[in-house]
């Protein structure tokens, strides 16, 4: 699993020059990897426990005294595969496929296809050795090579400034949240000087010293850690702002692969959190579903069919990691890997969406949806899709949240409003797009649109399929047994249809508005959008004039002041030697006048009376 | 009888000088025939005396009612100047000297002085050594530059004044003129006004001439500056007579030496750094030699401060770097040291000259692993264990300067292409002899193995130091 | 004394007496390697500066004995690193000859962990400078001199165990570098090698002054680091002498606010030279600090931890917004190579074990990421023909090979996976959470900082649009991909096997016993005064 997408890297890198070739090294490799994770699970399948390879990477007695656990450090690759891990692995690499799949035809104008190849092995080389990893010191070091793969698929258009600038966005931010999971990590290494998960858990509340405050304080540093790559709002910038500027195929994975990855790393940590306190996972719970609904409404008011989709999306993710974590936050409750399955169904889903999206935005020449229309007609299968993928978003967190959530609760009411939200701004999406006349512009002839090459239309298809798919699965408790080995509570049928109904309900409403007057709700909806926007500005603003520019002009002060300071020294000194050799010519006057003050200073004071 | 072949050392020196003068006054006409290899036989005397000395020099006795004494003390520095006199005389360009009997006979008369003041037992030995090597080298300033030497004679005279009246006085307190016998009388003996002020004014004489007179020589450059080996000989030899008597004259006043310890603090400082800041401002070589001479110098000053035999131990030892270096680099230099634009790419046309210069000058600098970085470092270490980190701290400044300079000539030297003939001006090349090459091929040997055989050397200056009644 | 040489090169062969407990060492040893390390080049330089070579006849020849040179040095410290015995805390390879009884200073060399890592890493840097000197044309023999000395001086300071050792060689290495700015410098070299030997003098005077404290204050008896560094000397002396220690540090490694010379030196000396300076000579000053204040003066070192760690925090920072600002790619590059000296000082003001630990690899890792930055950079600019970042645009495509080698570079100081500074970074931030963890954030914060001016300048000169007006451009030449390929390539082999490759199914090492195994003997020495503070 973890040498197949590698030796494609390592191939595609070393060898491969055609577009064609490329495509089909990574193909391929992605091919075998999922071959070989079917083949762990379909091994896994009668098994409880998992399968785990462990190699001793670093070793190294460091100290004599003090804590044993901090004489020696050691770095192992330990290689741990149970049914969660192939799970997520599959759907990851599925979205991988289906998305590669579709670059094959639609993306074969993108630049550097070998590179860019290259880059998707390499990213389905960090995922894989992420979810396998149990060591912190290991699974840091394949989630930062997912994160630069990351980057540079998201900045892959070079040439072009935009993309370059929002790509340094999409570098920024998601490593300043994955330089908080090193330093979470650090932390609890600091304390317990443990990294291999298995034996980090059970030491914390048994290591001499040990402090709530540590644990809080390492927890809040991995949830952020980890909420930076899950994207969730208001971390979800790096992947809005390149949806535009990064070829399709990028941020389909990214937006697709990133939750997985995110979801299940955290669900592996959760239980360092439960550790901290209640307060913390309370406060973890609050922030994820108010991220979801306020994910939802951005979600709204967004006017870019790419940016919607994947905030809508990332208002699953939130939802999915409020349901992980409120499962965890009382004993016997057994319903937290719902939220991972809710986060793995919606993933093919968002894959989908970014690359019909991107379809319907390159035919209509557009990233407006005030401009956009009609594809129901003139661009039936991608408009298709985007209502699949409504639907899927939609209904994938319904059965976590059957079995997960009272509806009667506080909690159990943000949720719904959550999905609620979501599934209208995923509708609004299809509806704008699909709906409506698509008006004649300036060098733009309604009629020249066309849908994208058909060879590439199924693969979208596929993912949505899966998605509904995997949501289907969701609602059985079975999977959720394969999932974590655990026993599940079923819902009763009604609330399944409860929660299903919220999204449906969602789904409608957003019909409502677009069907009675399209280009009313949008102008609505595009005034309201200029609040978070104005926001957003403004917030840079002041991050800019109050630390960034003062950080510069210090710095370039400095950078004129030292070679300035260094300079006059130099100077000084000359001119200190030039003057002592301007008073050597002019010496020797000096000198025998002071000898003569000297000599009658000692006739005086040796003269016979003034001493002795 | 035996005893006094104890003296054959200073008596060949003396000899030699004289019997060179006398040649070139009334030699007979076919003098001139083998007149040019009058140099190797000036070297083959003085290294004679020098075997001589180390052969012999090891007893230990004294002349004439304790005047001169024969130590360890004057063996490590009658050693050292012989040496220094020989490889001068060796690598000098004697195209750029205004006559060769003047100038092999006054460096080696001077060497003679120095020796009488390193074995001198009492002030007047001690005094007229100093005043020998003085005259030699206002004798040989003046056949070029009469104005320098008047000033040279004016200075030195006055230093003398000063050392006499600090002398008188000296003894006058003590009664006695006797180093040892001073010595003696100061034991026990609380420092007063009237015995610190002669102690300071004495000191104050010879330090002035020890580290002022090279700077003033500095100061004069030009075309029509001193010659080459007269530069060596003031700087190297004539500076070494007076700190070797500043060695002689503080350890037998030492009881008193709080009276002029700081004294001696504020000379040495600004010996070095200005010494060193000097050499920065200047670029002309031959000025910039007489200046890290001088920072040197205020090395050696500084080594005075310490009165304990690990100290002055020191002391010595930089001396005897000092001494080589600032003798024989001038002469190294020839006439081509008095501008930067005459030395450049020195380095392919006199590869062993230039060698030797840039060894010289840097050493002068204090740069490892060469003679002065050694001597310097032990002077740090003894001013450290007395104490003088300040001192320290501005003799680490100075040489910092220094080494700046140093390296500006090392790169004008091997980094620069040579001018061409016309741009060169009046100023010629230093004469290639097989001769002078093999000084400089001396002069690098004896600066470069100065550190790598510092054990046996600095316990010889060890010894010197335990001669003169340190503990 | 002949018999001295002949007993040297007779005593190569002999076995030690002391049987080997790990596979593979102290098989093959000599009581002679390091001095051979340190004179040969020296000697070498002698036989270059006096040999005739008449209008640069034989000026290929220098070339190849200053190869053959360098190579068999590294073949001869490198059979020391390979039969090292990294399971002993003890002194290894030790001579010990008096020099200058009278005050206590001796020819004492000897290497443990830490110093061998230092000795691969100047050795590998010796082959490297010359095969990045191969370009020079005009006074060779001079040049090839010089940087034999330098390299050489290099050595000696870090094999050094007496502190009278460590300051001839510590400030002997000056003296060529300067000149060799001087000779064969870029146009600005006058700045350039004044200012170097301006700052490295003043850190000079701030070493000898510290030493001279250490001297006096252990009884001025001797230089001996075993002596004088083990003596008690009391809080207060501790903190001046580690002050003055860390000003010396400041000054090589560089940390702000003394690095004044890195622009101009960087940019405007000889690549041979800069991958010296930027490599091992720089790295002598956390080497020095690790050497004197961490391991001999352990109460200095906590008072001074603090000082420390916000240098180096702020080292990072600005290092990384003024490679952000700078428009003239060799002062980007420049300071960029400020960065993995700060994380080295991280790791030594945290004063863990492993936060040390994770210094000490950085020595190695960060002096090849920082030789490597700058020299790729210099390359790249030659052969684009400009320094200029608005002119500098896209040349990915039309310089493959350094465009590879540009990437690694920066993957290299920014310390990503794969990369020897990756593994270094994490036991240092690992190591200093427990101490520094304000310091350590700050650095982490720094490294993401690095990472946006990695992006942009890879971005603009490698990705960008290519600028028509821009002048012809090249690829590296043979001999430059070589120098090149040899920093990355150690980068990649310390990161991605730090424990060295072994035989499969064994735990012989197969011919590198691992630059993490060798380096950590004697750390649990050094660290031991600092393991007891680290409960929770």
């Amino acid at each position: 699993m973890v040498i197949a997408p590698l030796a494609a890297f390592v191939v595609a890198v070393s060898s491969v020059r055609t577009r064609r070739g490329s495509v089909n090294t990574a193909m391929l490799g992605a091919l075998i990897t999922l071959a070989a994770t079917l083949l762990v699970g379909w091994g896994l399948a009668k098994r409880t426990t998992g399968f785990t390879a462990s190699y001793v990477y670093l070793t190294a007695n460091v100290g004599l005294n003090g804590p044993t656990a901090f004489q020696n450090f050691e770095v192992d690759i330990v290689l741990h595969a149970d049914h969660l891990t192939v799970v997520a692995l599959a759907v990851i690499e599925l979205c991988l496929i289906g998305v590669l799949g579709w670059h094959r035809i639609a993306g074969r104008n993108e630049p550097g296809p070998a590179r860019f190849q290259a880059l998707i092995s390499g990213f389905l080389f960090g995922c894989v050795g992420t979810l396998l990893s149990t060591d912190l010191a290991e699974l840091f070091t394949f989630w930062a090579l997912t994160g630069g793969a990351t980057y540079l698929m998201l900045a892959h258009r070079w040439g072009d400034e935009a993309a370059a600038r929002s790509g340094r966005i999409a570098l920024a931010l998601p490593f300043l949240t994955d330089l908080f999971l090193l330093c979470g990590i650090a932390v609890l290494y600091s304390r317990y000087g443990q990294q291999n998960l298995s034996l980090l858990v059970p030491a914390l509340h048994t290591t001499l010293g040990w402090t709530v405050r540590q644990i809080v304080v390492a927890s809040v540093l991995l949830f952020v850690g980890v909420a930076g790559r899950m994207a969730l709002w208001p971390l979800h910038s790096w992947l809005t702002s390149t949806a535009t500027t990064a070829p399709p195929a990028a941020s389909a994975i990214a937006a697709a692969a990133w939750p997985v990855v995110g979801a299940t790393v955290m669900y592996r940590l959760l239980p360092i959190f439960v550790n901290s306190n209640a307060d913390t996972l309370r406060w973890f719970v609050i922030a994820c579903g108010a991220s979801a609904v306020l994910a939802g409404l951005y979600s709204i008011v967004s006017m870019e069919p790419r940016k919607a989709l994947v905030l809508a999306g990332a208002g699953v993710s939130a939802v999915g990691a409020a349901i992980t974590i409120h499962g965890f936050q009382y004993q016997g409750f057994t319903f937290a890997v719902a939220g991972l399955a809710c986060v793995y169904a919606a993933a093919p889903a968002r894959a989908a969406g970014a690359l019909a999206a991107s379809n319907i935005t390159n035919a209509m020449r557009t990233i407006d949806m005030r401009e956009m229309g009609d594809a129901w007609r003139r661009m039936r299968s991608s408009a298709v899709v985007l209502l699949g993928v409504a639907i899927a978003l939609g209904v994938s967190a319904a059965g976590a949240l059957a079995i997960g959530v009272d509806s009667r609760t506080r909690f159990g009411m943000t949720l719904g409003e959550a999905v609620f939200v979501v599934a209208l701004a995923a509708m609004r999406v299809f509806l704008v797009t699909s709906s409506g006349p698509l008006r004649r512009r300036r060098a733009f002839d309604p009629d020249r649109v066309r849908e994208a090459p058909r060879a590439s239309l199924s693969w979208p298809y596929w993912l949505v399929l899966g998605s509904l798919v995997l949501a289907a699965a969701s609602l059985v408790p079975g999977w959720l047994t394969f999932l974590d080995n655990g026993k599940h509570a079923t819902a009763t049928v009604a609330t399944y249809a409860l929660w299903v109904a919220i999204a449906l309900a969602g789904l409608a409403a957003a019909a409502l508005p677009i069907g009675g007057n399209k280009d009313g709700s949008l102008r609505a909806s595009s005034w309201l959008s200029l609040l978070p926007e104005r926001l957003e500005s403004a917030g840079q603003n002041v991050l800019g004039r109050y630390v960034v520019n003062p950080a510069i002009r210090i710095v370039e002060s400095t950078e004129r002041v030292v070679p300035a300071a260094d300079a006059a020294v130099g100077r000084i000194s000359h001119v200190s030697g030039r003057y002592t050799v301007a008073a050597l010519h002019s010496g020797d006057v000096g000198v025998l006048v002071v000898m003569a003050v000297l000599l009658s200073l000692l006739v005086a004071l040796l003269s016979p009376g003034v001493l002795r | 009888m035996t005893k006094y072949v104890l003296l054959l050392p200073e008596a060949l020196v003396v000899a030699g000088a004289v019997l060179i003068l006398l040649l070139a006054r009334f030699g007979p006409s076919r003098y001139r025939r083998w007149r040019t290899s009058l140099p190797a036989f000036a070297v083959l005397i003085l290294l004679a005396a020098l075997a001589v000395e180390l052969r012999v020099g090891t007893d230990v006795t004294n002349y004439f009612g304790g005047a001169l004494l024969v130590d360890r003390f004057g063996l490590f520095v009658k050693a050292a100047v012989l040496l220094a006199t020989a490889v001068g005389i060796a690598v000098a360009d004697w195209g750029a000297e205004d006559s060769m009997s003047v100038g092999l006979a006054m460096p080696m008369l001077a060497a003679f002085g120095v020796m009488v003041v390193a074995s001198g037992g009492d002030f007047l030995s001690v005094w007229a050594g100093l005043e020998l090597a003085g005259a030699a080298g206002v004798v040989m300033l003046a056949t070029r530059r009469p104005d320098s030497g008047l000033r040279l004679l004016l200075l030195g005279a006055a230093a003398s004044a000063l050392m006499l009246i600090g002398l008188g006085y000296v003894y006058a307190t003590t009664g006695s003129a006797d180093l040892g016998g001073v010595h003696g009388a100061l034991l026990g003996v609380a420092p007063t006004l009237p015995l610190a002020v002669p102690v300071l004014v004495l000191l104050g004489g010879l330090i002035y001439r020890a580290a002022v007179a090279p700077l003033q020589l500095g100061a004069t450059h030009g075309l029509a500056a001193p010659s080459p080996l007269s530069i060596g000989l003031v700087a190297g030899l004539a500076a070494a007579a007076a700190v070797v008597a500043a060695v002689k004259v503080s350890v037998a006043v030492g009881v008193v030496s709080v009276a002029f310890s700081p004294y001696i603090e504020i000379v040495a400082a600004v010996a070095m750094a200005g010494g060193g800041a000097a050499a920065l401002s200047v670029r002309s070589p031959r000025t910039r030699i007489a200046f890290l001479a001088a920072g040197q110098t205020g090395w050696v000053v500084a080594g005075l401060g310490t009165q304990f035999r690990g100290g002055i131990g020191a002391t010595i030892f930089l001396l005897g770097a000092l001494v080589v270096a600032a003798t024989a680099a001038p002469a190294a230099a020839g006439a081509a040291g008095i501008s930067e634009l005459a030395v450049s790419g020195l380095g392919t046309l006199r590869p062993a000259r230039a060698a030797a210069l840039s060894l010289a000058m840097l050493s002068l600098a204090g740069a490892p692993p060469l003679a002065g970085f050694f001597g310097e470092f032990t002077i740090g270490a003894a001013l450290a264990r007395s104490g003088h980190i300040e001192l320290l701290a501005v003799g680490l400044f100075g040489s910092l300067l220094s080494l700046v300079a140093a390296i500006g000539t090392v790169r004008v030297l091997y980094l620069q292409n040579p001018p061409e003939e016309g741009r060169r001006g009046l100023v010629a090349l230093p004469v290639w002899t097989r001769f002078s090459a093999l000084g400089a091929i001396a002069l690098c040997v004896v600066i470069a193995g100065y550190g790598l055989f510092a054990n046996p050397i600095f316990s010889l200056a060890d010894q010197g130091a335990e001669a003169l009644g340190l503990r | 004394m002949t018999s001295g040489i002949l007993h040297a090169f007779a005593s190569l062969a002999l076995p030690s007496p002391t049987p080997a407990t790990v596979p593979g060492a102290n098989i093959f040893t000599s009581a002679f390697i390091l001095s051979i390390g340190i004179w040969a080049p020296v000697l070498m330089a002698f036989v270059i500066g006096v040999m005739p070579n008449p209008r640069g006849r034989y000026d290929t020849l220098i070339k190849q004995i200053a190869f053959f040179t360098n190579l068999t040095v590294l073949f001869i410290l490198f059979v020391a690193y390979n039969q090292f015995q990294n399971f002993l805390p003890s002194l290894q390879y030790e001579e010990n000859r008096q020099w200058l009884p009278a005050i206590g200073a001796a020819y004492h060399l000897g290497v443990d962990g830490p110093g061998i890592l230092m000795v691969m890493l100047s050795a590998l840097v010796g082959i490297i400078s010359v095969l990045a000197s191969t370009g020079i044309r005009t006074r060779v023999r001079s040049y090839f001199v010089l940087l034999l000395l330098a390299q050489s001086c290099v050595t000696g300071a870090i094999v050094a165990h007496d502190l009278f050792v460590l300051v001839l060689f510590w400030s002997a290495a000056t003296v060529p570098l300067a000149l060799l700015i001087l000779g064969w410098g870029g146009p600005r070299r006058e700045a350039a090698a004044w200012r170097l030997a301006g700052y490295w003098g003043a850190g000079t005077v701030a070493l000898v002054l510290a030493v001279a404290g250490i001297y006096v204050a252990s009884g001025a008896t001797s230089f001996d680091m075993d002596v004088a560094l083990k003596a008690p000397l009391g809080a207060r002396a501790e903190v001046i002498i580690g002050l003055a220690v860390v000003i010396a540090a400041a000054t090589r490694l560089p940390l702000f606010p003394l690095h004044g010379w890195v622009r101009d030196v960087y940019s405007d000396a000889p690549i041979g030279v800069v991958v010296i300076v930027a490599s091992s000579a720089s790295r002598l000053g956390a080497y020095v600090v690790l050497r004197v204040l961490v391991a001999g003066e352990p109460d200095g070192a906590k008072l001074l931890a603090p000082l420390i760690a916000a240098i180096a925090a702020v080292t990072v920072i600005y290092g990384a917004i003024a490679a952000l600002r700078s428009i003239d790619i060799r002062h980007a590059a420049a300071n960029l190579a400020l960065i993995p000296g700060g994380v080295t000082a991280l790791g030594l003001s945290a004063l863990t074990p492993l936060s040390i630990t994770g210094s000490v690899l950085s020595l190695f890792a960060g002096g090849m990421a920082s030789a490597l930055v700058v020299t790729v950079f210099a390359t790249l600019s030659d052969r684009a023909q400009t320094r200029n970042l608005q002119v500098l645009s896209g040349l990915a495509a039309r310089m493959p090979k350094l465009a590879w080698l540009t990437v690694l570079a920066g993957l290299g100081v920014l310390g990503v996976p794969l990369m020897a500074t990756f593994t270094a970074n994490e036991m240092t931030f690992f190591g200093a959470f427990r101490t520094q963890p304000v310091g350590a954030f700050a650095v982490a914060v720094g490294l993401a900082l690095t990472a946006i001016a990695v992006a942009v300048l890879i971005q603009r000169v490698l990705f960008g649009p290519p600028n028509p007006d821009a002048p012809a451009v090249s690829d590296s030449s043979l001999s430059e991909t070589w120098f090149l390929g040899l920093l990355a390539g150690a980068l990649l082999w310390v990161g991605i096997v730090p424990g060295g490759p072994k035989i499969p199914g064994t735990d012989t090492p197969l011919f590198d016993p691992g630059v993490v195994n060798q380096m950590v003997a004697n750390i649990p020495e050094i660290s031991s005064p600092y393991g007891g503070t680290t409960t929770p």
